[in-house]
């Protein structure tokens, strides 16, 4: 246990020490700043744009932030040569796995908090926050998100280089946030192969559009019960496990 | 050391010179100059974000929901557009609906609980100002999207209690688009209910009307409607001032378009005006000198 936690101190240390957080952070900052002080005909409680433009960011910030730390993390060890070192007893190949993605999840998951904050602060700001169920619920999901994400990318990164794992991280999650709820459509309307590889998409990517709250958040639509969003969390557990999992059995018989 | 010197002299003189030559021939670019900041950037592509601007204010209208199709790709439905009857996609017992034919998808299930879908629309000032951003860019984007004009001066104008606003968006939407009756129809409008200044009024109206006569066979029921409309507001603005000749010819104009047997109340009530002018001492000199 103390290994996997040590993999995940080293890991989360990794997002502060790079410029990436922090450009995102004060870019996302400058522009929710400049977009909330706009005024539009002199109304001053118009918030629901700078809503939509804060959590876009936001998510799109934290995705940007977590697929190559996750990704990355075996090729770095790699090429400084210390992966031989770090699975000298007491790590196994399994501790390292486990640390290595939870480690690129918390540290993104904070990086995520902050920017949170930030939009929450700006909303209050300008009057008009919402409601306090939906912002927590909408942050909760989201961090589900990047807890599947980033074992996703992790789990790549044991089967393919660095750079395609995130490539394929990116196309996946992109894919099925904005298409997943479609994709079964797509395939009962396709012919031929892509038929049963659109059914096969639809059925065995994780579905990112359950985690995306934005649209209650930003249209002040209800809550949503908490038993869904207890299913969604065991959803998330459930693929978390078989992308880490998926990546053990690649990794434990890997020559370094 | 000595490059990035090099570099930024370079920049620099590439600056000044770039400046110089936009001070020298501004004026002989007329159109260059006209252009504003978003129209330099985006060029034509500024029309089609615009049009999807407008798409978006009525989205926000929707509570995030497009018309054409929902999240789900189904299309919002059409039935609760009257408002009374509420028609929701979802399935408000919360059971796992079934595809067409199919077993039950419990993906679709899940979500149609995240994603909200049912029909609803903004109420009450403090709400319905949130589709502003998006059309007012709407408008400046594609100043030739009539309807994202009509409809943005009808926001500030008819919800919103910003009269003068709407009336300064269908200016600047007339003088972008000279040929366009309806806009003239609508600032009639304001200036005839809203603003009870008849003189304008009456102008507007007379202007839609010209523009608008040779068009008539491509109007829908609704233009059409509106046309009929111009020829009563203009009369009845011109009756207003007391000028009851030029009334009196555009009361008979609307006379014009119901049929013989029309029992339409507003008829009745023009035949009667018509008959009371014509027999007033201007009304009759109005026609003397016309004929």
């Amino acid at each position: 246990m103390s290994s996997v936690r040590a993999l995940v101190g080293l890991v989360f240390l990794e997002i502060y020490r790079k410029k990436d957080f922090y450009v995102a952070l004060i870019l996302m900052a400058v522009i929710l700043v400049y977009a909330s002080q706009i005024e539009v005909y002199n109304f001053e409680n118009i918030v629901r744009y700078v809503r939509e433009i804060g959590l876009m960011l936001i998510y799109l910030f934290s995705i940007f932030l977590a697929v190559p730390l996750a990704a990355r993390q075996l090729a770095a060890e790699r090429d400084q040569r210390t992966l031989a070192v770090l699975l000298a007893k007491p790590v196994t190949r399994g501790q390292f796995i486990v640390g290595k993605s939870l480690g690129a999840f918390l540290a993104s998951l904070s990086a995520f908090l902050i920017f949170y904050s930030v939009f929450i602060l700006v909303t209050l700001a300008k009057g008009k926050m919402g409601s306090p169920v939906n912002l927590i619920q909408a942050g909760y999901l989201f961090s589900l998100s990047l807890l599947v994400v980033t074992a996703m990318a992790s789990a790549l990164s044991y089967f393919l280089t660095s750079p395609a794992a995130m490539t394929l991280a990116f196309v996946f999650y992109f894919l099925m946030s904005l298409f997943g709820a479609r994709f079964d459509r797509f395939a009962e309307e396709s012919v031929g192969l892509a038929r049963p590889l659109g059914k096969a998409v639809y059925y065995l990517l994780p579905h990112f559009e359950f985690f995306d709250l934005r649209q209650r958040v930003i249209h002040d639509w209800d809550p949503v019960s908490w038993g869904l969003i207890a299913i969604i969390t065991a959803y998330a557990v459930l693929y978390t496990a078989l992308f880490l999992f998926s990546g053990w059995l690649k990794f434990r018989r890997q020559p370094l | 050391m000595m490059p990035a010197v090099l570099l930024i002299a370079l920049l620099s003189l590439a600056g000044v010179t770039s400046f110089k030559v936009h001070e020298a021939f501004k004026y002989e670019l007329p159109e260059a100059q006209s252009q504003d900041i978003m129209n330099r950037l985006m060029g034509s592509a500024q029309e089609m974000v615009g049009d999807a601007m407008f798409t978006k204010a009525d989205a926000y209208f929707h509570g995030g929901l497009y018309k054409q199709k929902d999240f789900l790709g189904e299309p919002r439905s059409e039935k609760a557009e009257g408002h009374e009857e509420e028609a929701h996609h979802h399935d408000e017992e919360g059971h796992a609906p079934s595809e067409e034919g199919g077993a039950p998808n419990w993906i679709r299930w899940i979500d149609r609980q995240i994603q909200a879908t049912e029909h609803r629309h903004l109420e009450g000032v403090d709400e319905e100002v949130e589709m502003l951003p998006f059309l007012a860019l709407a408008s400046r984007l594609n100043p030739n999207n009539l309807s994202a004009i009509a409809t943005e001066a009808y926001w500030l104008e008819g919800r919103l209690g910003r009269v003068d606003e709407g009336i300064e968006v269908l200016v600047r939407g007339i003088r972008m688009n000279p040929e366009a009756w309806q806009l003239d129809y609508q600032l009639g409008m304001i200036y005839y209910m809203r603003k009870e200044d008849y003189a304008r009024s009456a102008a507007v109206f007379k202007e839609s009307i010209r523009k608008a006569r040779g068009r008539e066979r491509d109007m829908g029921v609704q233009d059409s409607g509106a046309f009929e409309l111009a020829h009563y507001l203009a009369a009845d603005s011109l009756d207003r001032l007391g000028l009851s000749g030029e009334a009196l010819e555009f009361y008979r104009q609307c006379l014009a378009f119901f049929g013989p047997g029309s029992e339409v109340p507003l008829k009745g009530k023009i035949e009667a005006r018509v008959r009371e002018l014509a027999s007033s001492g201007e009304g009759a000199r109005y026609f003397r000198e016309v004929e």
